[in-house]
């Protein structure tokens, strides 16, 4: 059968084909493609519809294609100003993530040492006594809540009113901690609000990028194409790369500078050094809108349990703060650094000169440090000195290494220290919440309880009884992992863990509940850049497995709170935005609404006046700015200013030996994207690769006759793991240094590393330890 | 692409033809010296790595990468057309089966069926070399297939080199939609329609031109020039009905709109 508009176009079809016969008689029509049917075989069936990538920070809009109730097909969204059409290997094939053949589809429950399947239903009921019982035998702050930046904003949102609001404590973790926390306390140190203030476009106004410990060629390899295609468009732009390993980004970047472990501190210090000397100071930014701090000095590492700190900040001169530079003179520093003299002054010429446009990059290698929020502090510092912030092209930007750690963990506060409106020190942020949560404000509890760490150092402790987890893989992710697996198997320890898939987190989990993921449910992501991105559910969940909102939502009415989260199945992500939405409600964070973010690839915040503010403290792009300056104003601070804080070296916690020779890096790959739950059961990025390795310096391989293959041993003081070497393949490290990839649950790197932390962001180091190599005999 | 085009076909065709042959001589010279190159240093980096030096770029791409293609675009058509005097060897022709068994859907981004000497090369140095322009490479004993967007060079960011894996660490019951069927033209003879999203193909000479182009989809008149002008693009209608009040990318706002 052929309906009108079929039989017009096959009319206009043979009409266009006599005419194009006669005007191009070479061309024989048709003839290399088989065929000739009726109807057009187009992916007609195909529906489209928008999500951001359910892997990293950098928010990538996809477009996915659904078939028959099934995920089909992905492209990247060409409306995104994320990517602008491009995604990276793991992002185009991300769909494959929902359909592993172990996928859990029912609830679990241990009995008698074996997780049996049970309806979930039975399941909920369980966790919901287990956690009524545990409060009263134990107390509030015995039961915890632990997620991640992989959480959806309405998870996040959930958990946070109902441990913080209504259960009244503040024992809400999330593996951001691990990852995000010193870039937190670097915002909020030196800006006093979290978060960049610039955004990608910055790439395509910037003439310098300058990587910190940012091995972004595989880790946010769609914005490091768009750092390649600017250097193509406009030759000039030049990328600098600080690492102490060689990798993908090295051979792209146009210079590699190579340091020792931990010796950032003191370039960056350099840096700062080298502008001043130079003149190149920006002396009326500097006088208008910054002030000079400093902070305290010895502060530990938190290897001791209940370990406790707290920064005071105090002013500082402008001749103090000089006089403070002095120890990092360019030739003190390359003694110490390994990095010439030569390298440290051009780093200082670029940052310096007044005709460049400067973007500094930074993730984990800064982040993950024992002195991280140091280091965030000490970048902010050389861009406040030559001012070049705020503004087009001219922008420190912290990365993100999960989907939603910036929407969810540090915009909604799922973080012992927050709420969605403030610190919980905050009385004002606590009244706020108790007016939205329509909750006395005295639930609310006034002091933090326990960072990630050391909530799961009062799980082995036994100060925690209960915690539920949700969405991460802390059995792998953890540092000096044997302390707290074997703390999490106690007696007397009540385990729950939300996941898609078997884990070694659920191997220690007495509830395991499957999990509705990313296009199975709607939801919210907040990318690296302020962007909210909303998706609607695509496909349904398999068998049982619910979202981790609606896990959360039906505990809290099993416990007696149906009040507080009244919304229908099918509203109340829409509802819970609506009511999250008023926590923001002000010109600095506004956010946009439920319809315009359902429509658009994205929007970023502050939302004002159906704008996006591109640039954040710049009068000319952001309307509260405007209201107190011409050109600049920093609203986050009381004084309107930045704070420009001293910060100095300090040695790590662990350093290389006799006995332990060798540092420790770990960090991740292209292919797997963190503990490779997801992308080890797509089977084009098994394949790339199958496993994780320990990576060795040519020289320091043959001294110890390792072959790239052969099994070594990594010891450290706390645990050893057994690996194939890996030699000029993915990275080489420097003499004396190893890299292994941490996403390998059979070769579970954290046995070795060091729980030491930042002390002011309680971030782990996982960058640096220290430990020995032995050629396992075959 | 200007600077090594030829007279008009027609006039003194051995003239042509010599040319052809030399030229392809030379790119195979080159070719092969750049895999001697490529493999020595990889040879040598084997037993004695440099740190700080990171792998060679010396031999970045002859020919200049375009900046973002247009959508139709045939780009490196001419070079291409140097190689169709010659049928890929028997039994080496990329067939369309071929095509597709190395996607995990229609449309995903190839992985690469061959060894990656350089597991931290990046783009212009290595993969660009033979998958920029095409043409034989002696060691894979076969045409290399054209890249469409050579604009991007990050390429081991969406292709990725696959090992022997004996087993894989879980099953995946992922089911590609079948990819799109050829035809579809309104009546035996006419122009076929593109049944294919055109992002990241613009140029469609690199798989409907040339002798690693699948033959099913290989074209006979490439210098028609537009290809779209008879084959029409449908790309749109993929995206299926819009969503009510669908974002559209022209509200976008510029930086300037943006200042208050």
């Amino acid at each position: 059968m052929m309906n009108r508009r079929a039989f017009l176009k096959r009319m206009a079809g043979a009409a266009a084909v006599t005419a194009a016969t006669a005007l191009a008689p070479n061309v024989v029509f048709g003839k290399s493609f088989v065929g000739g049917r009726a109807s057009i075989p187009l992916e007609d069936d195909i529906r489209w519809d928008k999500a951001p990538c359910r892997f990293c920070g950098v928010g990538c809009g996809l477009l996915i294609g659904v078939k028959d109730g099934k995920a089909v097909a992905v492209k990247g969204d060409p409306d995104s100003p994320v990517n602008k059409g491009l995604a990276c290997v793991k992002g185009y094939h991300s769909i494959l993530a929902l359909y592993g053949e172990d996928r859990l589809t029912t609830a679990y429950v241990r009995r008698n040492g074996r997780l049996e399947p049970v309806p979930i239903q039975e399941a909920l009921d369980l966790v919901a006594q287990k956690m009524a019982e545990t409060i009263q035998e134990h107390g509030k702050d015995a039961v915890a809540i632990y997620g991640s930046g992989q959480w959806t904003i309405p998870d996040g949102y959930v958990a946070v009113k109902l441990f913080k609001g209504l259960i009244g404590t503040n024992n809400v973790e999330a593996n951001a901690r691990l990852c995000m926390a010193s870039a937190v306390v670097g915002f909020l140190t030196a800006f006093g609000l979290d978060e960049p203030m610039g955004n990608y476009a910055d790439i395509d106004h910037a003439d310098v990028f300058v990587l910190w410990g940012n091995n972004m060629a595989e880790m946010h390899p769609v914005l490091f194409s768009r750092l390649l295609e600017q250097r193509q468009q406009r030759p000039h732009v030049t990328i600098v790369e600080l690492a102490t390993r060689v990798t993908r980004t090295s051979v792209a970047a146009d210079h590699t500078i190579l340091f020792k472990p931990h010796t950032d501190l003191a370039i960056a210090n350099a840096i700062c050094h080298e502008i001043v000397r130079n003149g190149w100071v920006n002396e009326e930014f500097l006088r208008k809108h910054v002030v000079f701090k400093q902070g305290k000095t010895n502060i530990g590492y938190g290897l001791e349990d209940k370990f406790s700190f707290k920064d005071e900040l105090t002013d500082i001169t402008w001749e103090e703060f000089v006089a403070y530079l002095e120890d990092y003179t360019p030739e003190k520093v390359a003694a110490m650094s390994g990095v010439s003299v030569e390298a440290i002054q051009m780093l200082a010429a670029l940052y310096g000169d007044p005709n460049k446009k400067v973007m500094s990059f930074w993730c984990m290698g800064v982040n993950q440090h024992v002195r991280g929020t140091w280091m965030n502090n000490l970048i902010y510092n050389i861009h406040l000195l030559v001012g070049k912030i705020s503004e087009p092209g001219n922008s420190p930007f912290s990365l993100t290494g999960q989907p939603s750690a910036c929407g969810t963990v540090r915009e909604v506060g799922t973080l012992t220290q927050r709420l969605p409106g403030g610190p919980v020190t905050s009385e004002k942020a606590r009244q706020q919440a108790a007016e939205i949560w329509e909750v006395p404000v005295e639930n609310i509890p006034d002091k933090p309880t326990y960072h990630t760490v050391e909530m799961f150092r009062a799980l082995d402790r036994g100060e925690i009884r209960f915690i539920w987890i949700q969405v991460t893989n802390p059995m792998v992710s953890l540092p000096k992992l044997r302390r707290y697996r074997e703390g999490a198997l106690k007696d007397g320890r009540f385990v729950v863990v939300s996941d898609v898939y078997p884990t070694p987190t659920t191997e220690v989990a007495d509830v395991v509940l499957p999990s509705a993921m990313w296009i199975e449910r709607e939801g919210f992501f907040g990318n690296s850049e302020r962007r909210t991105q909303h998706w609607n559910q695509m496909v349904d969940p398999p068998g049982e497995a619910m979202s981790d909102t609606w896990q959360l939502i039906e505990v809290a009415r099993r416990l007696g709170y149906e009040k507080w989260f009244p919304w229908s199945k099918e509203e109340h992500i829409q509802a819970i935005w609506e009511e999250y939405r008023r926590f923001h409600a002000n010109p600095k964070h506004n956010m946009a609404p439920y319809e315009e973010l359902r429509r658009r690839p994205g929007i970023m915040w502050p939302y004002v006046d159906g704008k996006e503010t591109l640039w954040r403290y710049n009068a000319q792009y952001d309307p509260v700015a405007a209201e107190h300056a011409e050109d600049f104003y920093f609203y986050g601070k009381p004084e309107g200013k930045a704070w420009l804080i001293f910060r100095p070296y300090e040695p790590p916690a662990e350093a290389p030996d006799e006995e332990y020779p060798f540092w420790l890096s770990t960090g991740r790959v292209l292919e797997h994207w963190h503990t490779g739950s997801m992308t080890r059961r797509i089977p084009v990025l098994h394949r790339a690769m199958p496993h994780a390795y320990v990576e060795l310096h040519p020289e320091d391989a043959r001294e110890l006759g390792i072959r790239p293959g052969d099994l070594v041993k990594v010891i450290s003081r706390r645990g050893e793991v057994v690996l194939p070497a890996s030699i000029n393949f993915r990275g080489i490290p420097a003499r004396g240094q190893v890299f292994v990839p941490f996403f390998d649950e059979s070769m579970l790197i954290n046995e070795a590393t060091l729980d030491a932390f930042c002390p002011l962001s309680k971030e782990p180091d996982y960058k640096k330890c220290a430990v020995r190599i032995e050629r396992v005999a075959s | 692409m200007s600077a090594h085009t030829h007279g008009s076909p027609g006039d003194k065709p051995w003239l042509r033809t010599g040319y052809r042959l030399a030229f392809i001589g030379l790119l195979v010279v080159l070719m092969a010296s750049g895999v001697y190159v490529v493999g020595t240093s990889w040879l040598a980096g084997q037993t004695e790595a440099e740190l700080g030096d990171p792998p060679s770029t010396e031999q970045a791409a002859v020919v200049p990468v375009p900046t973002r293609l247009d959508v139709g675009s045939l780009a490196y058509l001419d070079w291409l057309q140097r190689y169709t005097t010659q049928e890929p060897p028997p039994g080496q022709e990329r067939t369309l089966e071929v095509y597709y068994s190395r996607r995990v859907f229609a449309g995903a981004p190839p992985w690469i069926p061959h060894p990656v000497e350089d597991a931290m090369a990046i783009g212009e140095a290595s993969c660009l070399q033979c998958h920029q322009t095409g043409g034989y490479v002696p060691s894979m004993e076969a045409y290399a297939p054209v890249v469409p967007h050579p604009e991007l060079s990050s390429c081991t960011q969406c292709h990725v080199a696959q090992e022997p894996v004996e087993n894989l660490f879980a099953a995946n019951r992922f089911q590609p939609a079948p990819p799109p069927e050829l035809g579809g033209e309104a009546f035996p003879g006419a122009p076929p329609p593109v049944p294919h999203a055109l992002q990241l193909r613009e140029n469609c000479a690199a798989c409907h031109g040339g002798p690693a182009a699948p033959p099913e989809i290989r074209t006979d008149h490439a210098d028609r020039g537009y290809c779209l002008q008879c084959h029409v693009a449908r790309h749109e209608e993929e995206l299926g009905a819009p969503l009510p009040g669908a974002w559209n990318p022209s509200e976008a706002m510029t930086d300037k709109e943006s200042a208050p």
